[in-house]
């Protein structure tokens, strides 16, 4: 029945809805409490409606079967979403920020509305059944071009380099539980958009353009953890780790194209399975840091991390959540994050072995050298954002009064916090489930092998849990009849209140600050007020060496081109005239 | 037997790339190059022909033993220890080795002669000592280094003349010698063998 | 089930005698350094006197030091079960080399939140060196897996010390990993030339500096997961590998020439431990992290010398 209006049920779309209800759900629960803090200024009604909008144009995108159908919702996705973007509007820099984040996500829709005009062009349907019954009889240049066309247009919308520029503007200026859902779904719907057509519609697409999605997706990985590494804005870090997670999903898909080409069909499986589930763990504990992050800004009213510190004793169950959110991304057994990333390394070092030609295996090599060093960042800077902002003093008074935080927003975060144990725990359960649906796609033949050892994880965690208990229970024997004291921090009989002697952010990350510097333009300014001032500056290099001098070259453009605007009426009017009459003459010419 | 030791060739290299201790340097440069006379030995015992037994010998003599000693003198009167500013750092340097040996490896691969890959690795090291390092001594060792590189390269050539394996080793000798008088006096002008000093030269 | 119950007391004689191993380490460095030293059973009368003791805890301090020392110390005991010891087999068992790497993970996001918990410069200090040095160290343990996978084709520990149990030539590659591999012992606990694990000032403190608030049985636990850490990790490099002498059939035989081996091994590792902590001094930090990318270089050569070469 649902056919009947371009929908369609694919295992594809099945799974990826699935992952945008889970994560609808506690962010639901989430926004029930978090709007209170809106409703002196803005309007709640609109941000409702705004987000039930936007949840219901993603499940439209996820489920058409139509081109036109998925162009409409997809649409109507952007559109919402950058009215949430721009949600806070009281504060000058949020509409800046939504602006590039408007014209960002149009160029992708443009991109994508080009693609399928030359799959209808190539094809004569827009239907998704028919255009991957008839996409095998495409030529290279054919599927080049449509590849091409892809990259871009679901490029931009990931985030990925040299598109990228957007993420770190956009996600910190919308309400916490919309970056949420932008970070942690809204991505999710462009891998999938990018996953129907280079495995669904051109199967066996060429060398080369396995290898662009390797080498972008590594890029992209290695150069925003950096770049998040030195950021104090809690939010900022996590939108830039956000694009080394898409960055590390795009390489596992390249890695899968590439194979595909070799004819390793169960190892190019192994890749997809790896890139879909790392999706689906991405979505959970990004939903979750980001829902942490919404506590943490409503309880203190900043986002700067240098200000704040000590915050787990007044929020203690956010700092939890906190803490499985921050194990989670640094691949901690039991948590879901290991289970990706193990999937994720298996398949980089399995390809190894199995490529027969040179130059594939040093990229394939080099890429996993930088994949293993992105995920020790991440560690880095996830470690960094819990640390600095739960534990320790309170560096400012921001952090010392607190406001209480109410039971939706819990409930919210616990809910997500669960789900990242039960997806890890249960994770070689999920992935055979996958890899059964993955091995159908390409078509291997073979029963897929177990990926991970189904028991082990189990195993694990049990002796973990059991072990953990009985020394437990040991030392609450062993300290009944000795005190435990509380009392200042000794560090060393260096007794200080003050809260400034701890590390801050900055500082936490300047061993990295020195090395990867120019990677990031960091730049560190003493100025002198009543004391010594130090302060630190990233930019992101490529927005300033590629986005400033394009846009200065439009700009000089348009001057250029404003010298025909009259203010007539008659001469606009004339010029609609004469545009019409060419388009016509060139479509008549050449169709 | 013979991989090992051109396993050995490529580690030194790795190793020569990035240390800051002049006597180091010249410490892993010895170690190479009897690396590369053990092989032409162990290539005339294989073999039987002469003209590996004499290059070996010849290696070993010069690069081993006369060579250091010339450098050792130079850096006794300079007392030199280590180079502090290099132009390329520390780390870029080490990671740009393994980037140029993969890329050389990978380029030749078709080719199943290992001498002329590890060959052109140490060309590649050396050029890469005497352009991005400041001292004098150490770009001495660049070219040196890049010397082992032809007597690896020649090796891998069927058709050896005992003439041009001579003229090659005599030339590298007269280099060392040259080197070494050349850095005294250039001390004794500047005071320093940084060769950051010889741009005052230009007008 | 005999070969069951033997496989669990292989794993807890390595827990009982870790501490008696890090006293012969110690004893090893007196000796090379001319005093008499310690005796090799002092760090379990450190352990018993630690365990006596109430603890001081910070009043900053939250749940990662109320629970942190206690999950360390379950990690580390978790991870002995998933190594072979004296006894390997091809069955279906337990020791996927990556749930072990990554439970190190575990061990070493605890110690780096317990640092930042403390409140002090101290673990802040500490907690910034460890993470930037595990993050360059991270390269290190892909080529561990890589290779490891090259040789065997199998991710399982057991499996590959039982396939690898009768080579007795290494090739080059397999050495160069083999250091690689010692660096990142050298890395991940705290050893020269990243640490000096005997020191308590702050210039030269990385693992010391996290833990420097921890008094009484927190520090046993962490002080013991440390001990116990460092022997799993030497116990991969051999059993991983040079698994020579390890005993595959369940003959008594077998089992008596794989011990001794095993202890042989261990001896020889802890030696060189000792050698290079007595000779080497602890480098600057960024000195010592431009260790990691000559150490990627060599991955790189031995990635060569296998397909290329």
């Amino acid at each position: 029945m649902l056919s009947l209006f371009g929908f369609q049920n694919d295992w594809l779309s099945i799974y990826f809805v699935l992952i945008v209800i889970l994560i609808f759900i506690p962010v639901a629960i989430y926004t029930k409490g978090y709007i209170i803090e809106y409703k002196k200024h803005y309007s709640i009604k609109y941000m409702l409606l705004l987000i039930i909008l936007f949840v219901a144009s993603m499940i439209g995108v996820i489920l058409a079967e139509n081109g036109m159908v998925f162009l409409v919702f997809w649409e109507i996705m952007s559109s919402s979403s950058f009215f949430l973007v721009i949600y806070e509007y009281l504060h000058k820099e949020n509409l800046k920020s939504g602006i590039f984040y408007f014209i960002m996500t149009h160029i992708s829709g443009l991109f994508l509305m080009v693609m399928f005009a030359f799959l209808f062009k190539y094809t004569g349907s827009f239907d998704f059944k028919e255009i991957a019954r008839l996409s095998m009889n495409f030529s290279p240049e054919q599927k080049y071009i449509v590849f091409v066309l892809a990259l871009f247009g679901f490029g931009a919308k990931m985030g990925i380099v040299p598109l990228h520029a957007w993420l770190p503007k956009a996600h910190p200026a919308a309400p916490s539980n919309v970056s949420a859902l932008m970070s942690g779904v809204m991505l999710k719907v462009a891998i999938y958009g990018f996953i129907r057509i280079s495995f669904v519609f051109l199967i066996n697409t060429p060398l080369y353009c396995g290898v662009i999605v390797l080498i972008i997706g590594t890029i992209t990985a290695i150069f925003s953890i950096l770049n998040g590494l030195l950021q104090n804005n809690i939010k900022k870090l996590l939108a830039y780790s956000s694009a080394e997670n898409i960055g590390l999903i795009f390489a596992a898909l390249g890695l899968s194209m590439i194979l595909i080409n070799y004819n390793l069909k169960l190892l190019a499986a192994l890749a997809l399975t790896a890139a879909l589930l790392h999706s689906l763990n991405h979505a959970i504990f990004k939903s979750l840091l980001f829902l942490n992050a919404g506590s943490v800004l409503y309880a203190t009213g900043t986002k700067n991390m240098d200000e704040l510190g000590g915050l787990n004793k007044k929020m203690q169950f956010t700092s939890i959540c906190t803490f499985i959110g921050t194990c989670a991304i640094s691949a901690v057994p039991p948590f879901n994050g290991f289970a990706s990333e193990v999937l994720i390394l298996r398949s980089f070092i399995e390809s190894i072995t199995m490529v027969h030609n040179v130059w594939i295996i040093i990229l394939i090599f080099s890429c996993g050298i930088l994949v293993a060093l992105t995920s020790g960042a991440a560690f880095y800077a996830t470690v960094k954002s819990f640390g600095i902002t739960f534990l320790g003093k309170p560096r400012t008074e921001k952090a010392q009064y607190v406001k209480p935080i109410p039971l939706s927003m819990n409930i919210g975060q616990g809910i997500l916090a669960l789900l990242t144990i039960v997806t890890g725990v249960f994770s070689p359960f999920i992935i055979k489930k996958l890899s059964y649906y993955t091995n159908n796609l390409l078509n291997t033949s073979e029963n897929p092998p177990s990926f991970i050892n189904e028991t082990e994880i189990i195993v694990f965690t049990l002796m973990l849990i059991i072990i953990t208990l009985i020394i437990y229970m040991l030392n609450k024997l062993n300290s009944r009849n000795k005190n435990t004291e509380i009392n200042d921090t000794w560090a060393c009989g260096y007794h200080s209140d003050q809260p400034y002697i701890q590390y801050s952010g900055s500082g936490f990350s300047e061993p990295a600050a020195k090395v990867f510097g120019p990677l990031t333009n960091y730049r560190k300014k003493v100025s002198y007020k009543e004391t010594i001032y130090i302060s630190e500056k990233t930019s992101d290099i490529i927005e300033d060496h590629l986005y400033k001098p394009i846009l200065k070259v439009v700009d000089f453009l348009t001057t250029k081109i404003l010298s025909i605007h009259y203010g007539k009426i008659q001469l606009y009017l004339s010029y609609i005239f004469i545009s019409l009459i060419l388009a016509l003459i060139l479509v008549l010419k050449f169709l | 037997m013979i991989e090992d030791l051109l396993a050995v060739i490529l580690i030194s290299s790795i190793f020569m790339s990035g240390v800051r201790r002049v006597k180091l340097v010249t410490r892993v440069f010895i170690f190479q190059s009897l690396a590369i006379g053990l092989i032409a030995l162990k290539l005339g015992l294989d073999t039987g022909k002469m003209d590996y037994y004499i290059l070996g010998l010849l290696t070993i003599v010069t690069k081993v033993i006369i060579i250091p000693i010339i450098i050792n003198k130079s850096l006794n009167q300079l007392k030199v220890n280590r180079e502090m500013d290099l132009i390329v750092n520390g780390f870029i340097s080490y990671i740009l080795t393994g980037i140029f040996i993969m890329i050389s490896f990978g380029i030749l691969s078709s080719s199943h002669d290992n001498y002329i890959k590890t060959g052109i690795a140490l060309f590649i090291i050396g050029v890469l000592l005497m352009v991005a390092r400041k001292k004098a001594i150490t770009q001495m060792i660049g070219f040196l280094t890049f010397e082992n590189g032809i007597v690896l390269f020649e090796i891998s050539l069927t058709k050896m003349s005992l003439v041009i394996e001579a003229g090659i080793v005599f030339e590298g000798l007269l280099l060392a010698l040259v080197m070494g008088i050349m850095i005294f006096h250039i001390n004794k002008t500047f005071d320093s063998i940084n060769t950051d000093f010889f741009e005052n030269l230009k007008e | 089930m005999q070969y069951n119950l033997f496989y669990v007391m292989q794993s807890i004689l390595i827990l009982v005698l870790s501490p008696l191993f890090m006293g012969i380490l110690k004893k090893m460095k007196a000796t090379l350094r001319g005093y008499k030293g310690a005796s090799i059973i002092q760090p379990y009368y450190d352990l018993n006197k630690l365990l006596k003791k109430g603890r001081v805890v910070s009043n900053r301090s939250s749940f990662i030091t109320t629970i942190g020392p206690i999950v360390m110390l379950a990690t580390s005991i978790t991870t002995v079960f998933f190594v072979p010891v004296i006894f390997t087999t091809m069955q279906n068992t337990i020791g996927n080399l990556f749930i072990l790497i990554f439970a190190f993970a575990i061990i070493k996001i605890f110690t780096v939140l317990i640092g930042l918990d403390s409140s002090s410069t101290f673990g802040g200090m500490g907690s910034s060196r460890e993470s930037f040095i595990s993050m360059m160290a991270e390269p290190l343990t892909l080529f561990l897996l890589t290779f490891l996978y090259i040789e065997t084709k199998d991710f399982n520990l057991f499996h590959i010390s039982f396939i690898n149990s009768n080579i007795t030539h290494y090739d080059m590659a397999h050495i160069i990993v083999m250091v690689t591999f010692i660096i990142s012992i050298l890395a991940e606990n705290a050893r020269i030339p990243f640490d000096n694990p005997e020191t308590h000032l702050e210039l030269t403190m990385m693992h010391e500096a996290m833990i420097l608030d921890l008094s009484g049985s927190d520090l046993f636990y962490v002080e013991l997961s440390s001990y116990i850490k460092l022997i799993v990790y030497l116990v991969i490099l051999i059993n991983g590998f040079i698994p020579i002498g390890i005993a595959t059939t369940f003959t008594f035989s077998a089992l008596l020439i794989g011990f001794l081996a095993f202890v042989f091994k261990l001896l020889f590792c802890l030696l060189g431990i000792a050698v290079i902590e007595t000779t080497i001094a602890k480098s600057k930090l960024f000195r010592s992290a431009e260790l990691f990318p000559a150490t990627i270089s060599l991955g790189i050569i031995a990635i060569t010398l296998i397909y290329i070469l």
